[in-house]
């Protein structure tokens, strides 16, 4: 078993770690960048090193500071958490060549995956439906617009290295994709260094559902059924459930299926994820990408299977087998996350760090939170929004919708504005509690929800 | 224990409030004192010590006087010289020209020479050679002149 992991990640991700380190009898180091000092994962690790200022450049993604950080600190063992450096092949080959295991895939495995086009073509070759586009890569507008002629428009324009929804363009016609094209290929060499682009159809309100993968390194691939993350705005998810109602038992059988042969198809190792794209009629299903990291949804999986992820990336990293099968894996009850941020809807969900004055949790049977926030500490501009997740689980699906408003309703944050209370509304919308909700949803309701709060708001000043 | 866990609980003791403190484990023991005032970190390493004490560096005497410091521009290894069997860079007391180098972090095998910010007097060296040095930590400090 691992000894000592340096977490190379802050937020509620390394404390997340932390716990299961600590459960299993791990040390921590936790590599903090100089405005994180007073942060909870610097407080709780065993052992702290500040390998930088503020700026991630040169604190969470420099891979010098935090190796050095790690060797310094007698770590066997890096948890690169999710985001940072956690897809980020050459820091797994860096670990690899120092001695130290990177908890996650292998180098090349998170290569083969992050390359989009890549993995499309190597999904492809292993009987994995995908989305219909460009065979490979597309280095110029003239041949992205041979393809969309071919597949047909609407398609979507998208860096080989993309994600979080950067360097993604979506193109109705041949007219404006030459400009797409190039506003995209931009978009990606300033964000991932790389502009290599290709192109698919675009699948109309689909749905986004994605299947969690475990694998050892002794072959045992398994899926830990599905969640439905279609509430997002931009591409950033904002609630999430599992196991996705719009799934027919059937179905899901067929996707996991496809989801283990994808895992195997890249030789995965430790938790990963793979996104599908659902369409509209329900039935046919894509390929979208692989995650080859740990991800911030990831609690409900562990509320409806009982098991715990990030126990299995460190065991899995330790060379241990998983010490389960698929046949013990059944979905039990139903789980809501919701993410709380720290921004504010009623501003273009402008981000708004700062100073938590007031904080209270929800608690009670079958609720959960992942929050590094306490009285009095800083949210800091230099990273992302997240201030805490909302976890609910309960026997049936409109049970947890129900646990999910009380949570929301108990939840108190003093400091800076969140977009709590647009997950509570969302929680109301008949196409949510009917489970209609696709990728379009949030788009299409956004500015009701809003002028809705607007005119809250007008009500109780005049209160 | 390692000679880093052993460097890291100096560095601990010292930072620390207390004068004190012994620790002993199967094979060995360690005891730190230190003079209320003056934090002077010594390691005592008992009869069948398993590891060699590194090398206790001489503590600058006047923990009292404050003054503008040289900080670690990155995390990794701090040494006072520029090899073992060399003589420090700079010792309490030398006067210093702008961009001299004053010590070496090394980080990934790659050594990088701190420089002195100006003109100055080195005041005291607050780490010792072979510590690992967070970012931003206080390394010499220096009097301008």
């Amino acid at each position: 078993m691992l000894k000592r992991v340096l977490i190379a990640n802050r937020g509620e991700i390394a404390l997340r770690i932390q716990r299961a380190c600590r459960e299993l009898d791990i040390e921590t180091v936790a590599a903090y960048s100089q405005p994180d000092a007073e942060a909870l994962h610097a407080q709780l690790a065993t052992q702290t090193v500040c390998i930088g200022p503020a700026r991630a450049a040169g604190s969470y993604l420099n891979q010098d500071a935090l190796l050095t950080a790690a060797l310094a600190t007698g770590c066997d063992g890096i948890h690169p958490g999710y985001g940072f450096l956690s897809e980020n092949a050459d820091f797994a080959d860096a670990c690899a060549r120092e001695g130290l295991t990177f908890i996650g895939p292998s180098g090349n495995t998170i290569r083969k995956a992050g390359s989009k086009s890549a993995a499309r073509d190597i999904m492809k070759a292993a009987g994995v439906p995908v989305t219909p586009g460009s065979d490979g890569p597309v280095p110029s507008a003239e041949e992205a617009l041979a393809a969309a002629e071919r597949v047909g428009y609407p398609v979507l324009l998208k860096a080989s290295a993309g994600g979080g929804g950067r360097g993604i363009r979506r193109c109705d016609s041949a007219d404006v994709l030459p400009a797409a094209y190039a506003e995209a290929k931009a978009e990606a060499r300033a964000c991932f260094g790389n502009d290599e682009m290709y192109l698919e159809k675009l699948v109309l309100r689909p749905r986004h559902i994605e299947f969690q993968i475990l694998a050892d390194r002794h072959g045992n691939v398994i899926h830990l059924g599905d969640r439905d993350c279609s509430i997002q705005r931009r591409n950033q998810k904002l609630i999430e459930e599992a196991p996705a109602r719009c799934l027919t038992s059937e179905l899901r059988a067929r996707m996991g299926d496809a989801a283990v042969r994808a895992a195997r198809a890249v030789g995965y190792k430790g938790a990963g994820t793979v996104e599908f794209l659902l369409d509209a009629d329900g039935h046919h299903f894509y390929f979208m990408e692989m995650n080859t990291r740990i991800q911030v949804e990831h609690g409900i999986t562990e509320l409806i299977t009982g098991v715990d992820l990030v126990r299995q990336q460190l065991r899995v990293a330790s060379g241990l087998s998983l010490d389960m099968t698929q046949e013990d894996i059944s979905l039990t009850g139903h789980a809501i996350e919701c993410r709380v941020n720290a921004e504010d809807p009623r501003q273009d969900f402008r981000p708004c760090p700062g100073t938590v004055e007031f904080l209270h949790f929800p608690g009670g049977a079958g609720v959960r939170v992942d929050s590094h926030l306490y009285n009095g500490c800083t949210l800091p501009p230099y990273y992302d929004s997240l201030a805490a997740k909302l976890m609910v689980h309960a026997p049936t699906r409109l049970e947890a919708i129900r646990k999910m408003r009380r949570a929301l309703e108990e939840f108190a944050l003093e400091g800076f504005p969140t977009n709590a209370e647009l997950s509570y509304q969302i929680l109301y919308h008949p196409t949510f509690v009917r489970g209609g909700c696709t990728t379009a949803f949030l788009e299409e309701n956004l500015p009701r929800l809003l002028d809705f709060n607007r005119r809250v708001d007008q009500h109780e000043d005049t209160l | 224990m390692t000679n880093q866990e052993i460097f890291d609980l100096m560095d601990r003791f010292q930072r620390s409030t207390i004068h004190a403190m012994k620790l002993s484990g199967e094979d060995f023991s360690i005891e730190l004192t230190k003079a209320p005032p003056a934090p002077v970190a010594a390691a005592v390493p008992a009869a069948p010590a398993p590891v060699q004490a590194a090398p206790v560096q001489p503590e600058a005497p006047a923990p009292q006087a404050e003054g503008p410091t040289v900080d670690a521009p990155l995390v990794g290894t701090f040494y006072a010289a520029p090899a073992p069997d060399q003589p420090p860079f700079v010792a309490v007391g030398d006067h210093v020209k702008q961009g001299q180098t004053v010590c070496l972090i090394e980080a990934m095998k790659m050594m990088s020479e701190v420089p002195a910010p100006c003109d100055c007097i080195i005041e005291a060296v607050l780490k010792n050679s072979g510590e690992l040095a967070a970012f931003g930590e206080p390394l010499l400090r220096y009097r301008p002149c």
